[in-house]
């Protein structure tokens, strides 16, 4: 996956599971908090994202287990995950910077008031 | 939660495959519970729900047509497409003109239409950039289309044949089915260019007009061997022979349904289907029954 095709939900369960395994639920209810409750997974589009992140090698199963009785199966990021998110993290980061650097500078002229001689 | 209600939850992934089902159910339904739980739901959304049916979609897309097979008839339409959307603007437009033959005015501006996603495919695949390809089969289809509604709203106007605009939106619909892969692409523009060179030097050499040829005298030369390929990949897909076999069958597909419908438009005599269709009952009922089907391994598919 090159960086520029990471989407946000993708972000956000590759970001969730850079913490730690985690279960399906707590995959959702983390993407949940990391978003500031923007992002809220449904079950069918976790499954998605999880079918696809496994089959490019970024995730992995890291066991079942039963808890409360309920069968839980647990994911990782594999190494080839933690770079994608590596790298979309730092993609991120530069954006985030260059965004508040241009906020906190001179504002552009405006530039259709010149071009009509107004300004 | 009881019993009663995992049940309920169990019967969201009723449309999923049954070896999904094996595999995946209890952890998908415990995912589920957990989801409600916290919500204090006890019964699921209606987007929730229909999340569930679209991934049970894609899982059973992912087994029929998985992503190697997409990719080869993605290459295969996307070469086919991009010759033959040249050969046909070369010997339908472009040579009658130069004979100084009448051409009437929509019927070129149609036909460049049609060939310009096509060429402008080409050149952003030489260059590797995948979405643009994308984008500009979306365009050839939306074209496709356009040209069927005019041709509908202003019946008296000459367009490109519906056969035509037929197969250019198949092209385009199976080109955007994956990503196509650059040496198959242009190695099938290149054989497909050839052939269709060679069929308007043939039509020219025994004086017909290109679309008697291709409706009148080819169908004998190329319909058997053409559709009786396309049923023998079909059987051998079915049989799960091979991932070859089946893009082969999706790519061809189109190919003998538009060669069926213009053999009977044409009036050509129902036997030699009939015959073709007796002796691929027969020979898909042996392999049927005597090969071994090999099952694909389980799908690729995760669930919490």
């Amino acid at each position: 996956m090159t960086v520029k095709e990471m989407r946000e939900p993708t972000f956000l369960i590759l970001t969730a599971l850079a913490g730690g395994r985690k279960h399906g639920y707590a995959l959702i209810a983390e993407t949940d908090e990391l978003s500031g409750h923007q992002v809220q997974l449904k079950v069918g589009t976790l499954y998605a994202a999880l079918d696809r992140l496994a089959s490019e090698g970024l995730v992995a199963v890291a066991g079942d287990e039963v808890a409360d009785g309920r069968l839980r199966r647990y994911y990782e990021l594999t190494a080839e995950g933690s770079a994608a998110l590596a790298d979309a993290a730092e993609r991120a980061s530069r954006i985030a910077t260059a965004a508040k650097s241009r906020l906190q500078g001179p504002h552009p002229a405006p530039v259709i008031s010149t071009r009509l001689g107004i300004a | 939660m009881n019993a009663r209600h995992a049940n309920a939850f169990q019967s969201a992934f009723r449309f999923h495959p049954r070896l999904w089902r094996e595999q995946n159910e209890l952890t998908a339904v415990s995912v589920l519970m957990d989801a409600a739980e916290a919500t204090g739901r006890q019964h699921l959304s209606l987007s929730e729900r229909a999340s569930i049916y679209l991934h049970a979609a894609s899982v059973w897309a992912e087994q029929v047509l998985n992503r190697a097979i997409r990719e080869r008839v993605s290459s295969l339409a996307l070469g086919t497409g991009m010759a033959m959307s040249v050969v046909y603007f070369v010997s339908f437009i472009l040579m009658p003109m130069l004979d100084d033959a009448f051409m009437p005015m929509s019927k070129v501006v149609s036909a460049t239409a049609l060939l310009l996603p096509w060429v402008a495919a080409g050149l952003i695949r030489a260059v590797g950039y995948v979405r643009g390809v994308r984008a500009a089969m979306g365009i050839a289809l939306v074209l496709c289309v356009s040209v069927v509604l005019l041709r509908l709203w202003q019946p008296e106007l000459a367009l490109p044949s519906t056969l035509t605009v037929l197969f250019f939106g198949l092209w385009s619909v199976a080109a955007n089915l994956g990503r196509a892969r650059g040496t198959l692409t242009w190695v099938t523009a290149g054989v497909v260019a050839v052939l269709g060179v060679t069929v308007v030097f043939a039509a020219g050499l025994v004086g017909r007009t290109l679309d008697t040829m291709l409706w009148t005298h080819l169908p004998y030369v190329a319909f058997l061997p053409l559709v009786s390929l396309f049923l023998g990949l079909f059987t051998a897909a079915a049989c799960r022979r091979s991932t070859i076999a089946m893009s082969g069958t999706v790519y061809a597909g189109p190919w003998a349904i538009i060669l069926i419908a213009g053999f009977l438009r044409d009036g050509q005599p129902m036997q030699v289907v009939a015959l073709l269709m007796i002796a691929w009952a027969g020979v898909s009922g042996v392999v049927a029954t005597t090969a071994r089907i090999r099952h694909a391994g389980p799908p690729k598919t995760t669930v919490p």
